[in-house]
């Protein structure tokens, strides 16, 4: 068996797909499959696309009628509805129009007035979701799947992997910018994941042993703005329009799917350093935790 | 903020109805399932020419399915049938040649009005490479009743490309005909069947799935129909099928090919060839559009004949004894959505004469609409 690596963009971020294989064109046909489904979904649900289905939703705010949706993209709002609804409104897809306050580049730290305009079209509550059509009923409201369309898109490419492999056997990473997802296979030596020193974007300050599942990460390091002794991170709470200042530096949480693994990250990420804390044992996950301090908490095994 | 259990259970639950998390191993199905189809079938009149009445009206059949499905848990999934048909329409009596040496056929007259009701429970174990079920079954009219038993079972080989099938099943029918306006030739009869199969399923590449199967059934008891009034036919029938079909994935347009051949022969002397292609196009988000085009051929049963001869011991003049061909061609529409899924097709069932086919040989309609709902 040989470890065949490969690299890509995409999703905005440095992407790799490793495969142990004998049959190098069997490895580059895996990579291939894996890259065109992340591919698939960056294009699908890009905000940036305007004919994108997460487009038309956002460009029809405001109006009278409701999107039909396809079928994945209705699963996948209920699942976000489901996270809104666990995390008591702390996961709110509809969060995103917040950054137009917040200006990560500039460093400057947004006015009150302007976030509490914003915060009137944040609130996944009042958008209308059937299960089958959505309407966003506030012009400029807009959902953006950027909060886990990335570790679903690392649970999609390794199910492409292992149906294109029909059951047999396959070790295979995919790692989409820091979401991690590999194949299930038994009596193999465990993948290593490294995490990333929040200080520093070369750096690992720790391996997390990855069997099988998903690994999925949250940290300040992305885009913030340093003021006054003090970080403000991307992470922002949807019901305050501000990230949480006594959190986390980082959270890596380790679950079957990436997609969930995300989700728990970023509502850790939302809480008080404790609480955030107390709350990933009392859900009985595997979890890596890196504070202001660099200090590392949690119930990670190497 | 919700306790450990139900956050993650909340959350892995609407995750798992996305196709990315589901599994290929052969698992028990994790939801319950209730559809109901309804089918109507229409058999043509049979024109004044091949008739002594002139044009006849033959049978109609309307259909009411049931189906419920229920796991139990992560092993056991039971299911229950229920069917009930409503039959009305006049069928062949019997074929005699006219002045010209034509064979004509004698319908039985009046519209007869039948109903029949089919009950199938069975339960079924699934593990991680095998699956094994159970049956039982009865069907009963007021002329008629069969009581059916079945076991299968699904075994998938460590390189999960092979699957083998098998399976067993016995009834026993009971017949009363009733005594209205023809006599028939039995008041009572009773009639056993066995039946085996074996099968493979293989894949053969990513796109391409191959099965290939035989079976094996044995009537013995009372096989003439007692309606009919040139009929009389062994006590037993053996039976084999050959099958053999691929489902092909072709990506260039997101569809599948389904092709199926079938060999038929028993010892009444019957061959017939089956061959039924069927495309499966997605269309839109979430609808299927599959065409589907049935070709079969059977050649006669050696006691077959339009003018029988009472002296042989076998004889009969059943179109269903005749050789002929005939052609089926369908079209279903599918749509799912989350929950619920729904169908609507219509088929229809032309045959074609060969050499001294039956006159009475049968072309019909049928168009059934279903619905489904799934729930945890």
């Amino acid at each position: 068996m040989q470890l065949f690596t490969f690299h890509f963009k995409a999703m905005g971020g440095p992407c790799k797909v490793c495969v142990y294989e004998n049959d190098e064109s069997i490895a580059e046909t895996l990579f291939q499959k894996a890259q065109a489904e992340v591919l698939r979904l960056e294009t699908k649900y890009s905000r940036y696309l305007s004919d994108s289905i997460i487009s038309q939703i956002n460009q029809s705010a405001g109006q009278n009628d409701s999107i039909l949706l396809d079928e994945e993209t209705a699963q996948l709002l209920a699942f976000a509805n489901t996270a809104f609804q666990q995390s008591d409104g702390l996961f709110d897809i509809t969060s995103g129009v917040l950054r137009k306050a917040w200006d990560f580049k500039g460093g400057n730290l947004p006015t009150q007035n302007h976030l509490d305009e914003l915060l009137l079209l944040v609130g996944w509550q009042k958008v209308a979701f059937s299960g089958s059509h959505i309407r966003l009923p506030v012009k400029g409201m807009e959902i953006d799947f950027g909060g886990f369309v990335k570790e679903y898109a690392a649970d999609c490419a390794i199910s492409v992997i292992e149906k294109h492999m029909l059951g047999k056997p396959v070790k295979a990473l995919v790692d989409l910018a820091g979401d991690i997802a590999v194949t299930s296979f038994a009596n193999q030596e465990p993948w290593s994941v490294g995490i990333r020193d929040p200080k520093s974007s070369e750096e690992a300050l720790a391996a997390i042993g990855l069997e099988s599942g998903a690994i999925a990460s949250s940290g300040n390091y992305e885009r913030y703005i340093d003021k006054d002794n003090q970080r403000y991170c991307h992470i922002l709470n949807p019901l305050t329009g501000w990230p949480v200042l006594d959190g986390l530096a980082s959270v890596s949480v380790k679950a079957e799917q990436c997609m969930i693994a995300g989700v728990i990250s970023t509502v850790a990420m939302l809480k008080p350093r404790k609480e955030a804390e107390k709350w990933l044992k009392s859900l009985g996950c595997i979890y890596l935790a890196i504070d202001k301090y660099n200090e590392i908490s949690g119930t990670y095994k190497k | 903020m919700k306790n450990k259990n139900s956050f993650l259970l909340a959350l892995t639950s609407s995750a798992l109805v996305l196709p990315a998390y589901q599994s290929q191993a052969a698992t028990a199905p994790e939801r319950s399932k209730f559809s109901y189809q309804f089918s109507s079938y229409q058999e043509d009149n049979t024109e004044a020419s091949k008739t002594f009445g002139g044009e006849s009206e033959r049978y109609k059949i309307d259909v009411h399915q049931f189906k419920l499905l229920k796991p139990i848990n992560d092993e056991y999934v039971v299911t229950l049938d229920l069917q009930t048909e409503s039959l009305s329409g006049a069928s062949p009596w019997f074929t005699e040649l006219n002045n010209a040496g034509q064979p004509q056929l004698v319908m039985s007259g009046a519209s007869i009005s039948e109903s029949r009701t089919d009950f199938n429970a069975s339960i079924r174990r699934y593990d991680t490479n095998n699956e094994m079920g159970l049956s039982i079954s009865n069907s009963s009219e007021n002329d008629y009743t069969s009581t059916a038993f079945g076991f299968d079972g699904v075994y998938e080989l460590e390189n999960k490309h092979t699957t083998i099938n098998a399976g067993f099943g016995i009834s026993n029918d009971e017949l009363t005909p009733t005594q209205k306006l023809i006599p028939t030739s039995v008041t009572y009869a009773e009639k056993d069947t066995s039946s085996w199969f074996v099968g493979v399923g293989q894949v053969i590449n990513p796109n391409m799935v191959g099965q290939v199967g035989l079976s094996f059934t044995k009537h013995s008891g009372y096989l003439t129909d007692p309606y009919k009034k040139n009929d009389a036919r062994p006590n037993e029938r053996v039976m084999w099928a050959l099958n053999g079909g691929i489902r092909y994935y072709v990506e260039d347009y997101d569809a599948a090919l389904h092709a199926d051949y079938r060999f038929f022969t028993d010892d009444w002397g019957i061959d017939s060839h089956t061959i039924t292609v069927s495309w499966y196009q997605p269309i839109f988000e979430n609808y299927d559009l599959v065409p589907t085009i049935r070709y079969y051929s059977q050649s006669e049963a050696d006691f077959f004949s339009n003018s029988v001869d009472f002296n042989q011991t076998y004889y009969a003049d059943d179109f269903r004894l005749s050789a002929y061909s005939a052609i089926e061609t369908g079209l279903k529409l599918k749509q799912k959505f989350n929950d619920w899924a729904w169908s609507a097709s219509v088929n229809y069932y032309q045959s074609q004469e060969e050499t001294n086919s039956s006159p009475g040989l049968v072309n019909f309609f049928r168009y059934s609409l279903a619905i489904e709902y799934s729930w945890d």
